[in-house]
C-alpha cells in the first residue's frame, strides 16, 4: 500500500520538491548579484530591504538580517515563497485520495479489503516520507547555491526545512479534512485552498494589525515562522514545529472519522434533499444554449470566486501600496523632495506589486480552463460535442473565446477595484492607464492558454502540467532576469515580461505584438492540431 | 435513395493485428442492423470511424451518401449518436446536459426528450454525478434520440440497463423505426439484437465475418440444456432435430441445442421433467460453435 501511496503522488511530489528546492538554489545564488559582492554594500541592501519589505508583511515576515545571505534566504525563501509553494503541494495532495474516489480508485481498493483508515493513513506516510525527501533536497540545493558565496549553515537549512515539513503537513492535514467536507475534488481543493489562503493572511495581517494579531495563532504559518534557524542567534522552534505536527495528526484524525462515516462519492454532512416531484422536462437555459458563453456558465460560480479572490488581492495590494510610498518619501531629510513622488511612486508600487500578483493569478486561473479542456477530452464530453455536429475548429475557437471572456471580466474587476480604492486613499490613478493595464492582461492570458489550447488538442494528459511549466518559468525569468542581467531577449520569453509595466510606462508595444503574435500563432496550431487528432479515449 | 451506412474497404490499423480491417458493409435506409461481435471486435472502432472521432488507415465510410471524413459536420446533422463509454458531466443536472447538447444543433425536440425522461423514470432536475450507471444510460438515450435523427449510431445502448428498462428501450426504438428512422446498433448480446435488428453483421477479430438475416441468426443460436428428470432416461431426445451432444447420468441430462427451440421442446412431452434451466451461452462461444470443426460449448460467464 505505502507504494501505490507513494505512485499515485510520485509526479507532483517530484515536481514540488525539485522546484522548491531549486528556487532555493536560486536564491542562494542570486544574493551577491542583489545586493553586491561587498559587506558594506549588502550591509546598505540590508537596510533599504528592512525599510521597504517592513510595508509588505502581509506577504512576507519582518525582515530580519536581510544584509547577509543567510537573513536574505530566511527572509525571502524560507519566509515567503516556501510556504506558498508548499502550501499548494499540500492541498493538491491532501485532497488526492478524493480524485481517486472520483476515479472509482478508492471503492477497488476498499472492495479488495484495504481499510479506509489504512488508505488515508499509507498515503498521509507517503506523503510525509515525500517531505524529507523535499527536506534535504531544500538543504542540500541551497546549500550548494551558497557555496560560491561562503555558504549556508546545514544545522539551520535542515531545521528551517523541517519546520517547512511540519507546516505542510498541517496544510496536508487541512486538504484531507476538506475532501470528507466536500463532495468533489474541485470543490474540496477549493475549500482548502481558501482556508489556506485565510490563515496565510490571517497570519500577515496579524504581524502589523493588533486586532488581527491576536488571532494570528490560529494560523499554522505563524507557528512555522517562529522557527528562523538561519539567522544569527535563531533556532528551530520544537514547540511550534511539534505543535504543527500535532495540528496533522488531529486533522487526519478527523478526516479518517469523516471517511469512516460518509458514503463513498458523498460528503460527511449532506444537506437533506428536498422532496420534490422529479422533474422530466429540460429546462430553459440561456446560459448554456448560446456560443461562447456555454462553456462558462457551469462554472459560474468558480469564476464568481475567482473575481471575489482577485478583487479582494488588488483591494489589499493598493491598500499595501499607500504605506510603502509613505515610508520611502517621509525619510527624513528627504521628504521636501521626495514628497512630490509620492503619487508616483504609489503608482509604481501598485504597477510592479498589485498587478505583478494579479497577472501570476490570472495565469493560473488560465491553468484551470485548460484543465478543463483536457478533461473534455478524458471525459467523453467532447467527443458528445463533436457528435452533435459541431465543427472542431469551433471547439478551439469557442474555448479561446471564453477564455478572453473571463480574464476580461476578472481583469476589469480588477482594474475597477485598483481605481476606485487609490481614490478613496487619496491617490488619482490615471483611468486610461488602469483600463490599459487591465485589458492587457488579456493578451497575456490569451498567450498561456493558446498554449495550453495547443498542447490539450495535441495531449490532452499533459496539458496541464506543460502549462504549469510555462507558467512557473515565464515568472521566474522576471524574478531572475534582472537579477542575473540576462539580455533583453530572454526577458521577452516570457509573457509577464512582455506584459510590462502598462500603469507607470504606458504599453510596452514589442511586449503587446509579442503577445498577439503568439496568440495568433497558437490559435492556428491549435486548430490544425484539433483537425487532425483523434479524439476520445 | 443513397444508403444510410456504406462502407469499403474501411480499415483502421492499430498494429499488433488490432483493429478493423477492409470492412464491406452496407445499411438500407429505414434497416435496424445489429452490429455483433465480442469485446475487443471492433465495433466501437467501426462506430467512431462512422463519427470521424477517429480516422481511417484506408478505405472511406459514407452516411446517406456523405463521406463519413470530409462532410463529417453534414454526417452528424443527421446523426443521434450514443457511444460506448458514459461522459461525465460532474455537477451539471440532467436537465442542463441536454439544453447544452441540445443547443449545438437545430431541432431539438422537447416534448421528445420529456417523453423519454418519463417513459425511463429520469430525474432531470437531480445532479449527473448523482446519477447511478443506469440513469446515466438513460440520459444518454435521451441525449442520442432529441433531434429525431434520421440515423441512430447506438454502442451497447442497454448496457447498465435493468429489464424493465431494456424493454422500454425496445419500445423507444420501435416507435423511431415507424417513424421512418435507420438504426445501427452494436451489442455482444445475441438477445439484443434479436429483439430490436433486421439483420445482422457480425464481427470478430477486425473483420466482418457474415452479415445475415435474423432467420438464420436463430440457426446460429445454441442453448446448453440441464434437465433434471425422473422416471426412464429420455434417450429419444438425441434424434430431435438440432440436438448434439447429449450426456445422461443418474437422472440429468445435458444437452446442446443448436437453432429452433421447438422440436426438443414437442420431444419432452412424457417425460418427468423435474428441472430445466437453458443457457444462452455468450456471443464468442456461439463463433466457436459456429467457426470451429469440434464445436465446444462452455457455461456462461
Amino acid at each position: 500500500m505505502l507504494g501505490l501511496a507513494f505512485r499515485q503522488q510520485r509526479w507532483s511530489l517530484v515536481a514540488f520538491s525539485l522546484g522548491t528546492a531549486m528556487v532555493g538554489f536560486v536564491n542562494s545564488l542570486a544574493f551577491v548579484k542583489t545586493a553586491g559582492p561587498a559587506a558594506a554594500e549588502q550591509a546598505q541592501f540590508g537596510r533599504e530591504m528592512a525599510a521597504i519589505a517592513s510595508q509588505f508583511t502581509i506577504l512576507t515576515p519582518l525582515p530580519l538580517q536581510v544584509g547577509t545571505m543567510a537573513g536574505y534566504v530566511q527572509w525571502r525563501y524560507f519566509g515567503a515563497q516556501v510556504p506558498i509553494l508548499l502550501a499548494i503541494w499540500a492541498v493538491s495532495a491532501g485532497t488526492g485520495l478524493r480524485g481517486d474516489e472520483e476515479k472509482g480508485l478508492v471503492e477497488n481498493w476498499l472492495a479488495g479489503g484495504v481499510s479506509k483508515l489504512a488508505l488515508l493513513g499509507w498515503r498521509a506516510l507517503a506523503f510525509g516520507l515525500g517531505l524529507v525527501a523535499m527536506v534535504v533536497l531544500v538543504a542540500g540545493l541551497s546549500w550548494a547555491g551558497a557555496q560560491p558565496q561562503g555558504g549556508l549553515g546545514w544545522a539551520g537549512l535542515l531545521a528551517d526545512g523541517l519546520a517547512a515539513a511540519a507546516l505542510v503537513l498541517s496544510l496536508y492535514g487541512i486538504g484531507a479534512l476538506a475532501s470528507q467536507l466536500a463532495p468533489t475534488r474541485r470543490s474540496a481543493a477549493g475549500l482548502a485552498g481558501g482556508a489556506t489562503v485565510i490563515l496565510f493572511l490571517l497570519n500577515g495581517l496579524g504581524r502589523s494589525d493588533a486586532g488581527f494579531a491576536r488571532y494570528r495563532g490560529l494560523s499554522p504559518f505563524y507557528w512555522y515562522e517562529r522557527t528562523d534557524a538561519l539567522l544569527v542567534g535563531g533556532r528551530l522552534d520544537l514547540g511550534a514545529t511539534s505543535l504543527l505536527g500535532g495540528v496533522a495528526l488531529v486533522l487526519l484524525m478527523l478526516s479518517w472519522l469523516g471517511f469512516r462515516r460518509r458514503d463513498l462519492g458523498s460528503s460527511w454532512f449532506r444537506l437533506p434533499v428536498p422532496a420534490g416531484r422529479p422533474e422530466y422536462r429540460p429546462r430553459d437555459s440561456a446560459g448554456l444554449e448560446l456560443p461562447v458563453l456555454a462553456g462558462l456558465y457551469p462554472q459560474r460560480l468558480a469564476l464568481a470566486v475567482w473575481a471575489l479572490g482577485l478583487a479582494a488581492l488588488a483591494y489589499l495590494m493598493v491598500v499595501e501600496a499607500k504605506p510603502l510610498a509613505d515610508a520611502i518619501t517621509g525619510i527624513p531629510g528627504l521628504a521636501p523632495y521626495l514628497t512630490r513622488l509620492r503619487a508616483t511612486l504609489f503608482v509604481a508600487f501598485v504597477d510592479i506589486v498589485g498587478f505583478g500578483i494579479a497577472t501570476p493569478m490570472l495565469a493560473v486561473f488560465t491553468i484551470t480552463q485548460v484543465s478543463r479542456w483536457a478533461g473534455d477530452d478524458g471525459e467523453g464530453r467532447l467527443e458528445l460535442v463533436l457528435a452533435e455536429g459541431v465543427r472542431r475548429e469551433r471547439v478551439v475557437i469557442e474555448r479561446v473565446l471564453g477564455l478572453a471572456l473571463a480574464a476580461g471580466l476578472l481583469s476589469a474587476l480588477t482594474g475597477a477595484v485598483v481605481f476606485f480604492e487609490s481614490r478613496a486613499l487619496g491617490f488619482e490613478l490615471d483611468a486610461g492607464r488602469v483600463a490599459l493595464a487591465s485589458a492587457l492582461m488579456v493578451p497575456l492570458a490569451l498567450s498561456f492558454g493558446v498554449a495550453g489550447s495547443v498542447i490539450a488538442a495535441w495531449r490532452p494528459r499533459i496539458a496541464v502540467p506543460a502549462l504549469t511549466f510555462l507558467v512557473v518559468a515565464g515568472y521566474f525569468i522576471t524574478q531572475l532576469g534582472p537579477i542575473f542581467r540576462w539580455p533583453a531577449w530572454a526577458d521577452d520569453l516570457s509573457p509577464f515580461y512582455l506584459y510590462g509595466n502598462p500603469l507607470s510606462n504606458g504599453i510596452y508595444w514589442t511586449g503587446f505584438f509579442a503577445m498577439a503574435a503568439i496568440t495568433g500563432v497558437g490559435l492556428v496550431l491549435s486548430l490544425l492540431a484539433m483537425r487532425r487528432r483523434e479524439v476520445g479515449r | 435513395m443513397a444508403k444510410a451506412v456504406e462502407a469499403g474497404g474501411l480499415t483502421k490499423d492499430y498494429g499488433g493485428g488490432r483493429g478493423l480491417f477492409d470492412l464491406d458493409l452496407v445499411v438500407e435506409a429505414g434497416e435496424a442492423f445489429g452490429y455483433l461481435g465480442p469485446n475487443g471486435a471492433g465495433k466501437t472502432t467501426t462506430i467512431r470511424l462512422l463519427m470521424d472521432m477517429i480516422r481511417p488507415t484506408r478505405g472511406a465510410a459514407s452516411v446517406f451518401g456523405l463521406d463519413c471524413r470530409r462532410q463529417a459536420t453534414e454526417v452528424k446533422q443527421l446523426v443521434g449518436y450514443l457511444p460506448g463509454e458514459l461522459a461525465q458531466f460532474g455537477a451539471m443536472r440532467g436537465g442542463e446536459v441536454v439544453a447544452y447538447l441540445g443547443a449545438l444543433k437545430d431541432g431539438l425536440d422537447r416534448r421528445l426528450v420529456a417523453d423519454i425522461a418519463r417513459r425511463f423514470d429520469l430525474d432531470l432536475g437531480r445532479r449527473y454525478r448523482e446519477y447511478s450507471r443506469g440513469n446515466k444510460q438513460k440520459l444518454a438515450i435521451a441525449i442520442a434520440f432529441m433531434h429525431r435523427p434520421q440515423l441512430l449510431i447506438l454502442d451497447e445502448p442497454t448496457s447498465g440497463l435493468d429489464p424493465l428498462n431494456q424493454q422500454e428501450f425496445y419500445r423507444l426504438l420501435r416507435g423511431v423505426r415507424e417513424d421512418g428512422a435507420t438504426v445501427f446498433l452494436s451489442s455482444h448480446v445475441l438477445s439484443e439484437v434479436e429483439h430490436v435488428c433486421d439483420r445482422v453483421g457480425i464481427i470478430r477479430a477486425g473483420r466482418l465475418v457474415q452479415t445475415a438475416g435474423l432467420r438464420e441468426l436463430h440457426h446460429m443460436r445454441v442453448h446448453r440444456v440441464e434437465l433434471e428428470f425422473e422416471g426412464r432416461p429420455p434417450t429419444h431426445l438425441a434424434e430431435v432435430e438440432g440436438v448434439e451432444d447429449l450426456r445422461l447420468e443418474d437422472g440429468r441430462l445435458t444437452c446442446i441445442v443448436r437453432g429452433a427451440f421447438a422440436p426438443f421442446m414437442r420431444a419432452l412431452a412424457g417425460v418427468e421433467v423435474v428441472n430445466l434451466v437453458s443457457h444462452e451461452p455468450s456471443l464468442e462461444d456461439v463463433f466457436l460453435a459456429s467457426y470451429r470443426e469440434q464445436p465446444e460449448l462452455t457455461a456462461p460467464a
